[in-house]
């Protein structure tokens, strides 16, 4: 962990990460929004990524500073979003039961467009941050 | 000759680059934190402190002046509990950075003044 105002580096890198691993659940969970079987039997169920603050313990302490200042984000785990996906229609599919329906994915994939964008404009804001840090430290360097 | 180098206003000025360093990293905090579900954003409280303590003080009280981590009670619009919003942190992200490079200004400016008059002084 970087000190002083080097640290917004590994501050805003590891929400850019976060930010990554979150777009390749979503496009894990786009690509198989049509898979009715998987390892586990049954149709597809949609991944959900979990993310968790850290917490600065590791900080230098600044003369006269009060309080925690956290020292950025990481993924705490995956999920399954296990609510039952909707069934449909599909005469002659492999995997229709007696009455020709076949319970498909919980992938709605308007939502994971949605979350799509908010990773995308999560990240930017990451690679902002980084750009004024960036400027800051290049100003100091002139006094 | 002491009164016009004034080691006190350095040591503000240092100050004020160190509390601005410190905010920008809290700000970054938050923004890495924008998707952390029940996330409380965090800011720094310096300004009022230091108007406190330079009315009262005077420059020399500068080296005392506490830079606090605060949570502002500001209520999460989310559903997942998370107040961030990412308009404040990136227009405070822009503000911070613009203070930092004054001050630094401000520090070279003073560095230069010293420069001078041990030159020609």
């Amino acid at each position: 962990m970087g000190e002083g105002i080097f640290g917004t580096f590994d501050i805003s890198a590891s929400g850019m990460t976060a930010e990554r691993v979150r777009m390749n659940v979503i496009a894990h969970n786009i690509a198989n929004a049509q898979s009715t079987r998987t390892e586990e039997g049954g149709p597809y169920k949609r991944r959900v990524v979990v993310f968790e603050e850290v917490l600065g313990d590791a900080q230098r302490r600044l003369d006269g500073l009060i309080g925690d200042v956290g020292c950025g984000v990481r993924v705490a785990g995956y999920g399954r979003d296990t609510r039952p996906g909707p069934t449909i229609e599909m005469r002659g599919h492999p995997d229709a039961d007696e009455n020709g329906m076949v319970e498909m994915p919980n992938v709605n994939v308007i939502d994971e467009m949605m979350d799509m964008m908010t990773a995308m404009r999560g990240y930017e804001a990451n690679v902002t941050a980084i750009s004024s840090a960036k400027q800051m430290i290049l100003k100091a360097l002139e006094i | 000759m002491n009164k016009l180098l004034q080691p006190e206003a350095l040591e503000l000025y240092e100050r004020m680059l160190d509390f601005a360093a410190l905010r920008h990293k809290v700000i970054a905090n938050n923004v890495a934190n924008i998707n952390t579900p029940g996330f409380r954003r965090s800011d720094v409280e310096f300004a009022d402190e230091l108007d406190r303590v330079l009315h009262d003080k005077g420059l020399k009280g500068a080296a005392d002046v506490k830079i606090r981590v605060t949570q502002p009670n500001v209520t999460a619009f989310r559903n997942d509990g998370n107040n961030v919003s990412i308009d404040t942190e990136m227009a405070a992200l822009a503000e911070n950075a613009m203070l930092y490079q004054v001050y630094a200004q401000l520090l070279s400016r003073r560095f230069r003044q010293i420069h001078d008059i041990i030159k020609e002084g």
